[in-house]
């Protein structure tokens, strides 16, 4: 019997947290699946240190999986994955999972090449939740009434891109500080998703919530390379069957709580607005050259224009 | 070369290295000020690429950390417990004493050798917002192991140039 | 032996050696490490990346602000305005003593700066107005609980930063509980000289009133461009500790009368980066320490040793308040923000303790303790401060000790006395 560790950030109740689900369903399926060669032990709440550190702690080896925001493994390993937080890339959540399934040839040879130059697996990429926009005071309908706004961005140069290209100003503000300067009107808001939303509390600081569903904040469910590589075939396939199943619980809880968090944002008395089609449009339309041209330039042509012949096999199905 | 003079030469040479390792921990603390002064100068002068000064500052800290390990040592300003060791008798504490050297120069080792490691294995990574190779922060755990590892065997040998709490060996302050 | 127990053995060993608690902690984690068959570099990792965390900036730029401040003779003009206002009353200078250092508390983040800023003349005041020295002295440890607590507040910063929880909240939540134990402290004052002969201080002009108050308003700013910056949404709590460091430089150029002497600057860098570094080599320390009490289950099996002997809330919060006493009596307070505290909070928010009343009772608590024997870091400072045998000191610190006590429980049970401020400001 071999002890694994799995560490990932969220609190670890699964009926709230999509990556909860997942990890307790992966253990569960991956005990049974493999006949008991494996003893999962499971690090919720960033116990074992930040996403940063779970990456780390997985590229040498001291735990086997984690589960991180995917632009943490793209700005600190593998830069072009950092194609997956351009805005505007999915419709969905089942848009999602078809596009980025590893059963595509395309998503399986960026998978490989990831683990081959970081050493780093990326077993699943998991659709984590689409981000909106909350404001304190303003109400925000269409980029024009985000200018000259201070906004909230995370350290992911596609945000601040698209920040930029809406009129805002990106300002980073340490998730430690976030609530403070919410609060307080260091800045004007933040985006996030839903569900961080409510863990977080950001509903009772501010007034109002734009479903702009701007970005899909992408996941992923990591290993070690060479570990990975050094199991066995039945092993091997234990963990990617025990991943798939455990998939399942990550939609389910993920559409769910997309559902109830937003209601839970609009009961604690935030203003939701949801823009019309055309607002969604200028959205689009008015992020959509800065953020490629920055693609273009910082990953290269070659590969933004190959993701994004993939990405178009998708286009108009979700 | 006479002993004394030896000495004298290698006194010397030693308050030179904690004069350079007293300005790298002054710098460091000016930079991070600096730094954060900027971030905030730039969220309110619209346009100021704002994202690298804070992770500037949070890199200056654990530079400072790292050197400060040294000038701390130096100046015996590290916490510690010393009530048992206090009620020891003479014999007792020289024992100790060389003890806690031993102590002090393992951790010093465990930074170099491990700290390498870490700098060789994970410096590859690029940081967030400057966009620069983690081999730039990370040297700074051996660089400091080995400072230390130097304070520690110097600090048997020569006296501590500066105290941190009382007076040093700088002019007089006027009051 | 298991690694653990193995880890916890060194720790115990090396910690009553006397090595450098930071030092400690990472020679017995590598041990665990080393035993358990996992690599060392994670120990450098975990070192790492507790240092790598933008909110415990505030540290060495509290320590540097406060620097700055008494190195601009902040100390002297404070006790002119806390003699203004409080020293013609019976036993003035006792009370002088306990305004001073509130006041200089809204400027410093540490009982020790207290203590080794205001020290010397506070005993000499209250001793020509025909206090005892030890009397005194005691009083002036016992004062210094109010630096710590009233923002700005390192251990308050160190609790926040291992725990998460908002900073700018709990910073607030500590102004009331240090001004409930100034008043405590005046009180206890009032008590112990009602029979004794203590003299009041003389009257003053009003030309000289107005000279203080006219010379105290670039000091008493401190607090107001902390507090201020932080509420009016100017500054993150983190930035506005920076914004301290630029205040403070702005009055020690002053005082340098524009002519700085670069040494003196390089001096006071040089402290404040030296002490910080100290606390924040443990910052790292415990970052590893903590990742080997997470993989060892550590809170969870205290959580259901607590709760084995009640599930009552009040008296869980009362056994840790009283673990956390006894703790601060014999150990520091560093080692138990950085060990004790990750493993009582989920306790607390299983009794359902909001966690910035939470942080900021365990921060008095542990506030408490520094002036506590046998092992109190106030305590030693003040001895060699002020020149006293520590146990002198202990004999008069009695009542202050137990006016604190009283103060702690108060704020205990009655949360709002923390919570009320920050709510009403809206950082809750
Ligand atoms: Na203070
Ligand atoms: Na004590």
């Amino acid at each position: 019997e071999q002890t694994v560790k799995a560490a990932w950030s969220d609190p670890n109740d699964p009926q709230i947290a999509p990556t909860s689900a997942f990890m307790q369903v992966f253990e569960a399926s991956l005990e049974r699946f493999s006949g008991g060669a494996f003893d999962v032990e499971l690090y919720p709440n960033g116990q074992l240190g930040d996403q940063a550190a779970a990456v780390q702690q997985v590229r040498r080896g001291d735990i086997e999986f984690a589960n991180v925001v995917s632009g943490v493994v793209a700005s600190l390993l593998y830069e072009p994955l950092s194609v997956l937080d351009m805005p505007y890339l999915f419709e969905s959540r089942s848009h999602f999972r078809e596009a980025m399934s590893n059963d595509h040839p395309y998503i399986a040879d960026l998978l490989d090449s990831v683990a081959e130059e970081t050493g780093v697996r990326i077993l699943f990429l998991q659709p984590y939740g689409f981000r909106n926009m909350t404001t304190k005071e303003t109400p925000v309908a269409g980029p024009a009434d985000l200018d000259g706004m201070e906004m909230r961005t995370m350290n992911v140069v596609p945000h601040q891109k698209m920040m930029e290209a809406l009129g805002a100003n990106p300002v980073p503000i340490p998730f430690l500080e976030l609530y403070t300067s919410l609060q307080t009107g260091v800045v004007d808001g933040q985006e996030n998703t839903p569900a961080n939303i409510v863990i977080q509390n950001f509903d009772q600081v501010q007034g109002h919530m734009t479903e702009t569903q701007h970005v899909m904040t992408t996941a992923a469910f990591i290993t070690n390379e060479a570990w990975f590589r050094g199991l066995s075939d039945a092993e091997r396939g234990a963990i990617l069957h025990a991943g798939e199943e455990a998939m399942l619980a990550y939609d389910g809880v993920g559409a769910v709580q997309d559902m109830l968090s937003v209601t839970e944002i609009r009961d604690k008395g935030v203003e939701v607005y949801t823009p019309t089609p055309e607002e969604m449009e200028q959205f689009r339309v008015a992020v959509a050259e800065p953020t490629r041209a920055w693609a273009a330039e910082n990953l290269g042509e070659e590969f933004v224009a190959a993701f994004f012949a993939h990405m178009e096999q998708f286009e108009g199905a979700f | 070369m006479s002993l004394r003079r030896l000495t004298w030469t290698f006194e010397s040479i030693d308050r030179a290295i904690q004069l350079a390792t007293g300005l790298a921990v002054a710098f460091s603390l000016l930079v991070m000020f600096a730094s954060v002064a900027y971030l905030v100068a730039g969220r309110y002068l619209f346009g100021l690429p704002v994202f690298g000064g804070e992770e500037l500052a949070r890199y200056a800290m654990i530079y400072m950390a790292f050197l400060g390990a040294s000038t701390a040592l130096r100046s015996d300003q590290h916490p510690r417990l010393s009530v048992l060791y206090d009620m020891m008798p003479a014999m007792a504490k020289a024992v100790i004493r060389l003890g806690i050297q031993v102590a002090l120069i393992l951790v010093a080792l465990l930074l170099i050798r491990y700290g390498y490691e870490f700098f060789d294995f994970d410096g590859i990574m690029r940081t967030p917002a400057l966009r620069i190779r983690y081999y730039w922060i990370f040297a700074i755990v051996p660089i400091g192991g080995l400072l230390l590892l130097y304070h520690i065997v110097a600090g048997r040998f020569f006296p501590a140039r500066f105290s941190i709490i009382g007076n040093d060996d700088l002019p007089s302050e006027k009051r | 032996m298991t690694p653990f127990v193995a880890m916890l053995g060194c720790l115990v060993l090396l910690v009553a050696l006397s090595v450098p608690l930071a030092f400690a902690l990472i020679l017995s984690c590598a041990v665990y490490l080393f035993m358990s068959g996992n690599s060392l570099t994670l120990l450098i990792q975990q070192l790492f990346s507790g240092l790598d965390i933008f909110t415990i900036m505030a540290i060495p730029f509290f320590m540097l602000a406060g620097d700055l401040m008494v190195s601009s003779g902040t100390a002297d003009r404070l006790l002119r305005f806390a003699q203004l206002l409080v020293g013609r009353l019976r036993g003035g200078t006792g009370y002088v003593n306990i305004v001073a250092s509130m006041l200089f508390g809204g400027c410093s983040g540490s009982a020790i700066a207290d203590i080794a800023a205001l020290g010397r003349t506070q005993v000499s005041m209250m001793e020509k107005s025909g206090f005892s020295r030890e009397f005194s002295s005691a009083l002036t440890l016992a004062t210094s609980i109010q630096g710590a607590i009233i923002p700005p507040s390192i251990p308050i910063v160190l609790v926040g930063a291992v725990s998460g929880t908002s900073i700018g909240g709990m910073l607030i939540g500590g102004i009331v509980p240090g001004l409930l134990v100034g008043l405590a402290l005046a009180i206890a004052v009032y008590w112990t000289t009602r029979h004794n002969a203590v003299s009041a201080g003389g009257p003053m002009t009003g030309r000289q009133k107005l000279r203080i108050v006219l010379e105290s308003i670039p000091f008493l700013m401190m607090p107001v461009i902390i507090l201020g910056g932080i509420l009016s949404g100017v500054f993150t709590p983190t930035e506005a500790s920076a914004a301290a460091v630029a205040w403070g430089f702005g009055l020690w150029l002053f005082e340098q009368k524009g002519r700085p002497e670069m040494r003196q600057l390089f001096r006071i860098l040089l402290r404040s980066g030296t002490l910080s570094a100290a606390v924040l080599l443990l910052t790292g320390a415990a970052n590893v320490f903590s990742w080997i009490l997470a993989t060892e289950q550590v809170p969870a099996q205290i959580a259901a040793m607590v709760f084995s002997i009640t599930d009552e809330p009040i008296l869980v919060l009362l056994i840790i308040m009283l673990f956390l006493l006894l703790w601060g009596m014999v150990m520091d307070m560093l080692p138990a923000i950085f060990i004790v505290i990750p493993i009582l909070l989920p306790l607390a928010a299983e009794i359902g303790v909001d966690p910035v009343h939470f942080g900021v009772i365990c921060t008095f608590n542990l506030v408490i303790g520094l002036i506590t024997p046998p092992y109190g870091t106030a305590l030693f400072t003040g001895s060699i401060v002020l020149n006293m045998p520590i146990e002198k000191i202990v004999r008069h610190i009695l009542p202050f000790f137990c006016a604190s006590v009283v103060v702690m429980l108060i704020i205990t049970f009655v949360p709002e006395t923390v919570l009320f401020l920050p709510r009403a400001l809206d950082l809750l």
